[in-house]
C-alpha cells in the first residue's frame, strides 16, 4: 500500500503522525543517503552515522518540509549538512590528537554485513544490474571508470596512461557516472 | 541561482574531484560552502555519488573476494618483427663460439691435467743377477729355444705387481731325468715362485716394462733376458 505512494503523499501522512509512512521514506532512500554520505565522507562507519542522523533531523524536522522543493532534494540537503557537521567534528578530533593534519583521511570502505537471505538475493541482483550497466557504457567511458574504481588511479594517472587532458578524464568519469545513475534508474532494485 | 546559471555552473569536475578525494583542502572547503548554497549542485553531487557507489559496492562483492589470478603470458605467440628475428639469430651465433671456447678449455684443462699427473715409480724390482740366488747359478743356460716356453712375464704376473719385500727367492726345479728335447725346453723353464711372505701391492701403475724372454728376435729390445742371466751364471752343476 505505502509503497505505491509518492514521497510527497508519504510525506503528509508522517507529518500526520504514520509512523509506517517514514519508514517508507527510509526503505526508500537510505542506501541513497548513504552513498551521498560516503561520498562526502569516505569512510563507511562515519557514513552510516551520518545517514541515521540525517532521518532523525529529518523526522524532527517533518512540519518544516513545506513541499516547495523534492523530498529527495529536502534529504539530500539534511544529508550535506549533517556531513559536513560530521567532518568538522571529526576534524577538531582529528587535530586534538594529530596536530598538524590536513584532513586527507584515508578513505576506507569495510564490508557491509548481508544478514538474511533476502538481502543475500538484494545484493547479487543489485551487483548484476550494475555490471550490465558498466557494460552497456561506451568504451571510452568504460574505461576511465574500470581505472579509477577497480586500478584505483588517480586522475593524473589515467591522464598520462590515456593520453588525454586531465579535465577530460573527470568530464569523462562525470558522464560515466551520471549515465549509469540513469541506467540504474531505469532498471531498479526491488528492495526487500 | 537561476536555472542557467545552475546549469552553467562547473561544478562536475569538481564533484567527482570532490568524491575520489583529489581536491586540494582549500578548493574542498569552497566547494562545500557551495554544496550548501547550490540546490542543483548538491543533487548532482548525490546522484553521483550514487552511482559511484553502485560501482564501488559492485567491486566489493564481485571482485575483491577474489583470489589473484596467475597470469601466463605465452611468448611464443607474440608476433616476431624483423629486428626481432635479426637479433635471435644473433643470440645464437653468438652461442656457437662461447660452446667452442668451453669446448677447447675443457680440452686444455684435461691436457693440463695429464701432463701434470706425477708419473708412476718403478715399484716393480726386477731380478737382477746379483739378487739371484746362487742355485740358480748351477742351471744350466738352456739350449732349446725358449720361445716355446713360458716367459717370465707369464710366471712373474702382471707388470705392476709391487714387491715390497726383498726376501724374493727364485728356485729352479730340474728334472732328473733329461726329457725330450722340447719337453726339456718346457721344462727347463726356470719357474720363479714368490715366498709366502711377499706382499702383493697391485697399484694402478702404468704397466713396467720387464725383461721378455720371447723377444729374441728383437735386435731392437734393450730388456734383460734370462738367457743372458744364464751367460753370467755358468755352466749347471747337479744338485744333490
Amino acid at each position: 500500500m505505502l509503497r505505491t505512494l509518492s514521497d510527497e503523499d508519504l510525506v503528509e501522512r508522517a507529518v500526520a503522525g504514520e509512523h509506517d509512512a517514514f519508514a517508507e521514506i527510509v526503505r526508500r532512500w537510505e542506501r541513497k543517503i548513504f552513498a551521498l554520505c560516503f561520498g562526502m565522507l569516505g569512510r563507511e562507519d562515519e557514513a552510516k552515522d551520518a545517514a541515521q542522523e540525517t532521518f532523525i533531523a529529518a523526522y524532527k524536522n517533518l512540519s518544516r518540509f513545506r513541499g516547495e522543493a523534492k523530498v529527495s532534494s529536502w534529504l539530500h540537503r539534511i544529508a550535506v549538512n549533517q556531513c559536513l557537521t560530521t567532518k568538522r567534528r571529526t576534524k577538531t578530533r582529528a587535530e586534538d590528537f594529530f596536530d598538524g593534519e590536513d584532513g586527507s583521511e584515508e578513505r576506507t570502505f569495510v564490508a557491509a554485513p548481508h544478514h538474511s537471505p533476502a538481502r543475500t538475493a538484494e545484493a547479487q541482483e543489485r551487483t548484476n544490474v550494475v555490471r550490465q550497466a558498466v557494460r552497456a557504457l561506451p568504451a571510452d567511458l568504460r574505461e576511465v571508470v574500470v581505472m579509477k574504481e577497480f586500478e584505483e588511479m588517480t586522475f593524473q594517472e589515467i591522464s598520462e596512461t590515456l593520453e588525454i587532458p586531465l579535465s577530460t578524464v573527470k568530464s569523462r568519469l562525470y558522464t560515466a557516472l551520471k549515465q549509469l545513475r540513469m541506467r540504474l534508474e531505469r532498471t531498479p532494485v526491488e528492495i526487500l | 541561482m537561476d536555472r542557467k546559471a545552475q546549469i552553467e555552473c562547473p561544478c562536475s569536475e569538481s564533484i567527482v574531484s570532490y568524491i575520489y578525494n583529489e581536491m586540494p583542502t582549500a578548493k574542498r572547503t569552497t566547494f562545500e560552502d557551495h554544496l550548501l548554497e547550490c540546490q542543483i549542485c548538491t543533487d548532482d553531487f548525490a546522484l553521483v555519488s550514487e552511482a559511484r557507489f553502485e560501482v564501488f559496492d559492485w567491486k566489493r562483492v564481485e571482485f575483491d573476494p577474489l583470489a589473484m589470478p596467475v597470469i601466463q603470458v605465452s611468448y611464443q605467440d607474440r608476433e616476431r618483427s624483423l629486428i626481432g628475428r635479426i637479433r635471435d639469430s644473433w643470440r645464437w651465433a653468438a652461442a656457437v663460439p662461447a660452446f667452442a671456447l668451453i669446448v677447447i678449455a675443457i680440452g686444455l684443462g684435461y691436457t693440463v691435467w695429464l701432463t701434470r699427473t706425477p708419473a708412476p715409480e718403478m715399484s716393480a724390482v726386477p731380478v737382477m743377477p746379483e739378487e739371484i740366488s746362487p742355485a740358480l747359478r748351477s742351471v744350466p743356460p738352456p739350449t732349446a729355444s725358449l720361445t716355446s716356453g713360458p716367459t717370465l712375464q707369464d710366471v712373474t704376473a702382471p707388470t705392476s705387481v709391487k714387491v715390497t719385500t726383498k726376501t724374493t727367492s727364485v728356485t729352479q726345479r730340474r728334472s732328473t731325468n733329461p726329457p725330450h728335447q722340447a719337453e726339456y725346453a718346457r721344462s727347463s723353464v726356470p719357474r720363479v715362485k714368490l715366498s709366502s711372505d711377499v706382499a702383493v701391492n697391485i697399484s694402478p701403475v702404468a704397466p713396467k716394462k720387464l725383461p721378455r724372454l720371447g723377444a729374441y728376435d728383437d735386435e731392437d729390445d734393450t730388456s734383460l733376458r734370462l738367457a743372458e742371466l744364464f751367460d753370467e751364471a755358468g755352466p749347471p752343476q747337479d744338485q744333490p
